[in-house]
């Protein structure tokens, strides 16, 4: 080797050195090789894999967070929403023994109506069940008109309360001359 | 009442016998006064207001025989049936007692 090739060679050297050093001082990649500016570094990276995080470096963390990121804040979003209504639950179940008997009464009374509003078996039942009355008349067969009986001891009975009773009677008309 | 004396107390057992005034003018006391003299253990009573009207009670020794229900099952009027007719009726009436 010539002088000329040896100093060629340690020049290349130490400028291979200082190019290291310069790379290690910027951050840049340790390993040697052609320096490459970081933007442009960031540019073909976004190309292979992520364009919106590599292009749009500048939004918040929050929209680039993973997707197990995300469900977690929802979740937890989520929680303090349905905490609300347990505070409103333990409200009423502070309330006045008084309050707590009138809303207590309300629901009672929210079945009654429907059923008021609908048709009730029991408003069929005797209808159906009832026994066909003959019309009221004198003779055999027909329904007896209403009377009354006065008897010796003040009291008094009238047909009705016979036939409430479910009691056959039988009347026999006496005169006294 | 000739034809009621003769009838059996025990076959109105299970019915509501009585006694029952055929004229307007008859008190219930004139009817308990004949009931103690004639002797014949069923309770007498008046009929208030329209009653003998209503019933078309025209003649003494009508009979009238209700179910349970207030349905006439036999009626007769002045020398109309008999003792055992009577009987058979009161029969009838006890069986259906509910």
């Amino acid at each position: 080797m010539d002088r000329f090739t040896r100093r060629w060679t340690a020049t290349f050297g130490v400028l291979t050195i200082v190019g290291i050093l310069l790379a290690a001082a910027c951050g840049g990649a340790s390993a040697p090789g052609p320096t490459v500016p970081r933007q442009a570094a960031a540019v073909s990276e976004s190309a292979t894999s992520a364009p919106a995080a590599a292009v749009k470096p500048e939004k918040p963390a929050t929209e680039n967070k993973p997707a197990a990121a995300v469900m977690e804040n929802r979740a937890s979003a989520m929680t303090e929403k349905s905490a609300t209504p347990a505070k409103e639950i333990a409200v009423e179940v502070d309330r006045p023994p008084t309050a707590m008997a009138e809303n207590a009464a309300e629901p009672a009374r929210q079945p009654t109506t429907v059923t008021e509003n609908q048709t009730p078996p029991t408003a069929v039942k005797p209808a159906a069940l009832a026994p066909e009355l003959p019309p009221v008349g004198t003779q055999t067969g027909d329904l007896v008109p209403e009377f009354t009986l006065n008897l010796i001891d003040g009291a008094s009975i009238t047909s009705t309360d016979l036939m409430d009773q479910g009691q056959p009677s039988f009347l026999f008309f006496h005169a006294t001359y | 009442m000739r034809s009621i004396k003769g009838l059996d107390p025990k076959f109105t057992e299970n019915v509501n016998f009585y006694i029952v005034g055929s004229s307007p003018g008859q008190t219930v006391d004139d009817l308990e006064n004949d009931r103690m003299k004639e002797g014949y253990p069923w309770p007498v009573a008046e009929i208030a207001g329209n009653g003998l009207r209503d019933l078309e009670v025209i003649a003494q020794s009508t009979k009238i025989a209700l179910d349970g229900n207030g349905v006439i099952t036999y009626r007769d009027s002045f020398g109309q049936g008999s003792v055992d007719t009577w009987k058979q009726v009161l029969a009838d009436l006890g069986s259906t007692r509910s």
